[in-house]
């Protein structure tokens, strides 16, 4: 036995690509089951993320949050003096003064604090600030690393009344984690959602292929063996539901019956049966003649023996084909489903879910949150389906040798 | 054939193409596609007060006044002016320039019948009730004018008024008014709005066709009275989905669109071919708290009992939201930490009451303090195509929860689902959201805190049941109060009672964001509410 295994595999590793997929494809099995250990949190445990790391890039690194000091200003005829204090405790000054070009100097004197973030709240529409970046839609302005003076434009007149706040932002500790892929828009560590995005897709693809040839097989087996009406009716069972584009079995299922793992494996194996069902049948068809199971049957073996024992060895083969590529075939469809929105809850995403949420993003730049999940499908699909071919190489006749 | 000749020839040819080319394109000119995140659920207008449908309704069938809520202006719509009789009674001249669809003028009898027709439209969630509660008696009065009496003073019967849109009465004679059906058992069917075989009123649009989930077509309406919008169609195209809707609008297939999605607005910002337009709304997202049902159906583990009967729960919960976090990082900076339920821009707004603070510790005691030192199991519900990045907010406040030691799960649910089970009860902490829609907010506080009582049209949006007698008695004083600072006073004390009771989860207000194309005028609104018939292109 171990011998015809080893004869296997060198088989099967004639093929450099096979060989690399299957790399791959284990890779992908050892995140599912090392998942917790690996994983730099647990991205389904919301009381270890917080929004304050939201859409970060990769490789930053997490820091403490620091509260913003806000200091209001209200000047006239362009002077103001406020005073507010430090996290640390210290006085913090700010001064506004006209200067000699018609504009108006933000003097900050924070003496101890190292000032990261300063935001103006507030300004008229019309003012601007030198170097630093306007929201969009709302008056604020915001200035990382500023100076200690900043230059505020107000136009050809200083205004005689001018209220705005000014939101600064201290030094903030780091945490000592890094976030390697980035964080998506809740502050979820992308590698960690990855991982167990990972292990969610290969158990529900597994689970669902795995469910799904256990019946269809048994009932191939039994539409071969019994044959006539009860062939008939499974066989147009199975046509009647290959008439159904799978995608919308899935969406049916999961209306039906609400969101959920368990779910999802059942809508699986309802589109998936079919499949196995077709094959086993036909391979036990033409078992069914051979000798071996006239000779089963002169011994009165009996129909559950003959079909256990001597017929489902024969049809295993073709069925692994089909096994490893409906693993492929299932995790597709689950990532769709995640995808439309109607397969896992919110808080525990699966890859499809993870693109879903990255697909808010792609017009906004910010690349991590929806390629690297991507990316990780892509591989995991294309590697578990080169195995699958790889295997149909070997177990067709016709390309030995 | 000579290679010049060749050219010409082809030339020719080029420019007949070009020709043919422009001559769709001029057309296509007239048309003006919108991608609106959320569509109307009905083309009635009088079937269901939720947003797209009031905007619907602003496009295609016109009240008796217009509520400028851009000024606070009342405006003459199909009523050309109006007169206080006395305290109660109001005189409305109705324009007769203004016709229906078979040309027939704007009567008493259709004023009467629509008024009618709102608490008896089939399967509606009644709650445009309200607007015509106070509504004692409406009757003509002479050739075009209609007389409508309230049941004592009301200082917002213009505001409400300017919800109703003024359909056409089936019958020539007037109906006789009651506050039931008028003695009349033929409403016209919501369906026959939706199939475009009625039309809903006269406006500077009207609905060819509704399809679900698809597109809503307006044509223009070449008899409207008023000033006639510039463009021939309107497509509003439903694009619930916000990359798709943003891509909609880069690669031209829409020219405007709504419900500008906080993540997109940088990127449009830096194109010079689009446009931001803003504009603070009205509109508050909140999360209810079920205060009525025992148990709650969403909530386990805690021996049947309803925590939110508890105001230390429902304090314990206000406290472990950092709305200013969600505003910043979630919303991007687009909304407003909310107080209270009204908006610092708006007639009734408390300014005494301060944003609550983030203080997980309070709340941790807090819940100890109510007997749930160990949290409880609880589902929180949201929708996912509603109110502008509902699913992140309620995932966000599902992280904060769960840091104060709930054992937090999060549902999300696509509105069509949503709302009907949250009337159903069927929730135990949920999101919503409500705007002034009468541009003040008496009527916003009246949907939202009032006691819930569907038969006067009270409390329509109040699916959690907050109810305290002293906050209905402040409102229902204000209902009758036409002196403006008295009534600013009892808004005001009604707001600070829910605050004091922390009857809701208010998070924040939220700015209104459009984009188009930069060459076309748009018009925002702080209800969010599209208007239509006054975009046209940039000269």
């Amino acid at each position: 036995m171990n011998a015809r295994i080893a004869a296997f595999f060198r088989e099967f590793s004639e093929s450099r690509i096979a060989l690399v997929s299957l790399g791959i494809t284990l890779f992908f099995v050892a995140c599912t089951v090392l998942a917790p250990f690996i994983s730099p949190i647990n991205p389904y445990d919301l009381r270890s993320i917080r929004l304050s790391d939201a859409r970060l890039p990769p490789g930053t690194q997490q820091v403490e949050p620091v509260p913003e000091l806000s200091i209001p200003l209200a000047a006239r005829d362009g002077k103001a003096r406020a005073e507010g204090v430090t996290p640390a405790g210290d006085p913090i000054v700010l001064q506004l003064v006209p200067d000699s070009d018609g504009r108006l100097a933000l003097e900050i004197d924070a003496r101890n604090m190292v000032v990261t973030e300063i935001r103006l709240r507030g300004l008229p529409i019309d003012a601007s600030v030198q170097g630093a970046r306007k929201h969009p839609i709302r008056s604020e302005w915001t200035l990382a690393n500023p100076a200690s003076t900043l230059h505020i434009e107000t136009g050809p007149q200083i205004p005689a009344n001018l209220q705005f706040s000014v939101l600064i932002k201290g030094e903030s500790e780091g945490t000592g984690m890094t976030f390697l892929l980035g964080t998506d828009g809740y502050g979820r560590d992308m590698l960690s959602a990855i991982i167990y995005g990972i292990r969610i897709s290969m158990i529900v693809g597994a689970a669902g292929a795995l469910g799904a040839m256990a019946i269809g097989t048994f009932l191939g087996l039994i539409a071969a063996w019994f044959g006539g009406r009860v062939d008939s009716f499974i066989m147009r069972l199975v046509d009647f539901q290959l008439s159904i584009p799978s995608l919308m079995v899935g969406l049916l299922v999961l209306t039906m019956l609400g969101k959920g793992v368990d779910r999802i494996i059942l809508a699986i194996i309802l589109i998936q049966w079919t499949y196995f069902a077709r094959t086993t049948r036909s391979v036990a068809l033409a078992e069914l003649r051979k000798d071996y199971v006239d000779a089963a049957r002169c011994l009165r073996f009996s129909a559950l023996r003959i079909n256990l024992l001597h017929i489902l060895p024969n049809c295993l083969p073709p069925l692994l084909v089909i096994l490893t590529i409906s693993i492929a075939g299932a995790i597709t469809l689950e990532a769709s489903l995640s995808f439309l929105g109607v397969g896992l809850p919110l808080t525990q995403p699966s890859l499809g879910m993870l693109i879903a949420n990255g697909y808010e993003y792609m017009f906004s730049n910010m690349h991590w949150i929806a390629i690297y999940p991507g990316l990780v499908l892509l591989v995991m699909i294309v590697a578990i389906n080169v195995v699958g071919d790889r295997l149909r190489d070997m177990f067709n006749p016709q390309l030995k040798r | 054939m000579s290679a010049s000749r060749f050219i010409h020839v082809s030339l020719r040819g080029a420019m007949g193409a070009l020709a043919l080319a422009l001559l769709p394109a001029t057309v296509a000119a007239q048309t003006l596609n919108v991608g609106v995140a959320a569509e109307p659920t009905s083309v009635d207008p009088h079937f269901f007060r939720s947003g797209p449908n009031i905007s619907l309704r602003e496009n295609i069938s016109d009240a008796l006044v217009y509520n400028n809520q851009v000024n606070g202006e009342i405006e003459p719509r199909l009523a050309t002016k109006w007169e206080v009789l006395d305290d109660s009674t109001w005189r409305f001249t109705l324009n007769p320039k203004a016709v229906f669809a078979d040309g027939v003028p704007v009567a008493a009898a259709d004023v009467i019948y629509s008024i009618c027709r709102v608490r008896n439209v089939e399967g509606s969630p009644g709650a445009y009730i309200s607007f015509v509660e106070t509504i004692e008696n409406v009757r003509p009065d002479g050739e075009g004018a209609v007389i409508v009496e309230t049941q004592g003073p009301n200082p917002m019967l213009l505001q409400n008024l300017s919800a109703i849109g003024i359909v056409q009465s089936p019958s020539r004679e007037p109906l006789a008014y009651d506050r039931e059906n008028c003695g009349n058992s033929d409403w016209i069917a919501t369906n026959l709005f939706n199939n475009a075989t009625v039309r809903a009123g006269i406006g500077p649009y009207y609905v060819t066709e509704y399809r679900s989930g698809i597109q809503t077509v307006l044509e223009r309406n070449p008899d409207y009275y008023g000033e006639a919008p510039y463009y021939e169609r309107v497509v509003l195209h439903a694009i619930p989905e916000n990359g798709s809707r943003i891509a909609a609008l880069l690669s031209g297939r829409v020219d405007v669109i709504d419900a500008v999605p906080v993540n997109a607005i940088d990127q449009i910002a830096d194109n010079p071919n689009l446009e931001l337009i803003s504009m603070p709304a009205s509109r508050l997202i909140f999360f209810a708290f079920d205060q009525e049902s025992e148990p709650t159906p969403k909530i386990r583990g805690t021996n049947g009992a309803n925590p939110f009967k508890d105001v230390r729960v429902r304090e314990a919960i206000n406290l472990a939201v950092d709305r200013m976090q969600i505003v910043n990082t979630v919303m991007d900076g687009i909304a407003e930490p909310a107080a209270s339920i009204v908006m610092s821009r708006v007639f009734g707004h408390n300014p005494d009451l301060e944003v609550l603070p983030y203080d997980p510790d309070r709340a941790r005691q807090l819940l100890a303090e109510a007997g749930y030192p160990n949290g409880f199991d609880l589902t929180i519900s949201a929708p996912n195509d509603r109110y502008r990045n509902d699913s992140e907010v309620a995932q966000a406040v599902t992280q904060m929860l769960a840091q104060v030691g709930l054992n937090v799960q999060l549902e999300t649910l696509p509105q069509s689902v949503y709302f009907s089970r949250a009337s159903n009860y069927e929730f135990s902490l949920f999101m919503g959201g409500a705007s002034a829609d009468s541009g003040e907010g008496l009527s916003q506080l009246l949907h939202l805190i009032h006691t819930r009582d569907s038969e006067r049209g009270l409390g329509g949006s109040n699916r959690g049941r907050y109810s305290s007698e002293v906050v209905d008695r402040y409102l229902g004083e204000a209902l009758v109060t036409l002196d403006e600072e008295a009534r600013r006073k009892l808004l005001q004390q009604a707001q600070a009672e829910v605050y004091k009771d922390f009857g809701y989860l208010p998070l924040y207000h939220e700015v209104a964001v459009w984009a188009a194309r930069s060459d076309i005028h748009f018009e925002p609104n702080a209800a969010q509410i599209n208007i239509l018939y006054t975009a046209r292109p940039k000269n």
